[in-house]
């Protein structure tokens, strides 16, 4: 009788805990003031922000941010934004071998400066896999990509031997 | 022999009062209503709720909202069962783990050193400032007792159970 009652008590207890959760949830679904829960993918995009040329200018001038460019490895080797370090998005095997053996730089106190080539994704796709992996800070994304930046006539490097490529 | 009777009392007063009298059945209420209190202003912000959470430092950052929308609602629940008396027992069982946690949660943040605001029964919403400390711990543990007491408790008089019962007692 006595096992009874404290296996109802537990039993009860379980479904006063449960309900409150579910409950919880459900009131704060209808609550102004509430948390807002937003999905994994609209978090990461969330702290994946575009920024226009001037911007990534400003934040060159200052040292505060690491350029990642995300084209293939002979357009990096052809030209790049000064300092710069490559992470080709594609193929996907060699961007994730790329990533996990550059993150440690990437991940050091510097805003993390993606381009690639105007109307390609591979910035985006790479700025996404950042998050995932544990990037901390928010992930800018040049807009009109390297295209832009040459245009403004920003610095620039380029390999020795680039040019007889 | 008076001084005998009136020693007698007092035990038989103990001892009604932890089988469940009307003086335990109002502690009861007011600890539901101490309970509903304090838990519909969490319910209504819970945001808030989840910044004193997280000022203990003892749960991850994600599970920092799901912990302040169910302790709230917890809270809630709990108070309307413990003050219309309905589900007794599980609801004081789940009190005395609440209460047992928060006495765990503000000991181990005076231990590391931390002293801020406890964020107990929404005082802080009347300008009252109540810091955690070693009393809140004691008070927390005295509720707990109170809690085993009602838990413990055979009869409670002013209840929806002991009313249900009656009826159903009537009706055979």
């Amino acid at each position: 009788m006595e096992q009874n009652e404290f296996i109802t008590t537990v039993r009860r207890g379980a479904v006063l805990v449960v309900g409150a959760f579910l409950f919880g949830i459900a009131a704060n679904y209808f609550n102004p003031g509430g948390y807002r829960f937003l999905s994994p993918e609209a978090i990461s995009e969330s702290r994946i922000v575009e920024i226009g040329v001037d911007e990534a200018k400003i934040k060159f001038d200052h040292s505060s941010a690491l350029f990642i460019d995300t084209r293939d490895g002979d357009d990096y080797f052809d030209a790049r934004i000064e300092g710069a370090i490559n992470v080709p998005g594609f193929p996907e095997s060699l961007s994730e071998k790329t990533i996990k053996e550059q993150f440690r730089i990437i991940s050091r106190p510097l805003e993390a400066v993606l381009y690639c080539d105007e109307g390609c994704d591979s910035a985006a796709v790479i700025g996404r896999r950042l998050l995932e992996m544990g990037y901390p800070r928010k992930v800018y994304i040049l807009q009109g990509g390297f295209g832009a930046w040459a245009k403004k006539k920003h610095p620039l490097e380029k390999s020795p031997d680039a040019g007889g490529r | 022999m008076r001084e005998g009777d009136e020693g007698m009392d007092i035990v038989r007063g103990i001892k009604g009062f932890l089988a469940g009298n009307f003086f335990l059945s109002a502690i009861r209420m007011l600890l539901g209503l101490m309970f509903l209190y304090s838990g519909f202003f969490k319910v209504l912000d819970p945001v808030s709720f989840g910044r004193v959470i997280s000022a203990y430092g003892l749960l991850p950052g994600p599970m920092v909202p799901y912990a302040a929308l169910t302790v709230s609602m917890l809270e809630m629940v709990l108070g309307v069962l413990l003050l219309t008396g309905t589900w007794i027992r599980p609801a004081a069982a789940v009190s005395i783990l609440l209460m047992l946690a928060f006495s765990a949660a503000i000991s181990i943040n005076l231990i590391r050193g931390n002293e801020f605001d406890c964020g107990c029964f929404e005082l802080s919403r009347f300008g009252i400032n109540e810091r955690i400390s070693i009393w809140l711990v004691l008070r927390d543990l005295a509720m707990a007792a109170g809690f085993l007491i009602v838990h413990n408790a055979r009869r409670h008089p002013i209840s929806l159970e002991s009313f249900i019962e009656k009826r159903r007692l009537r009706e055979l």
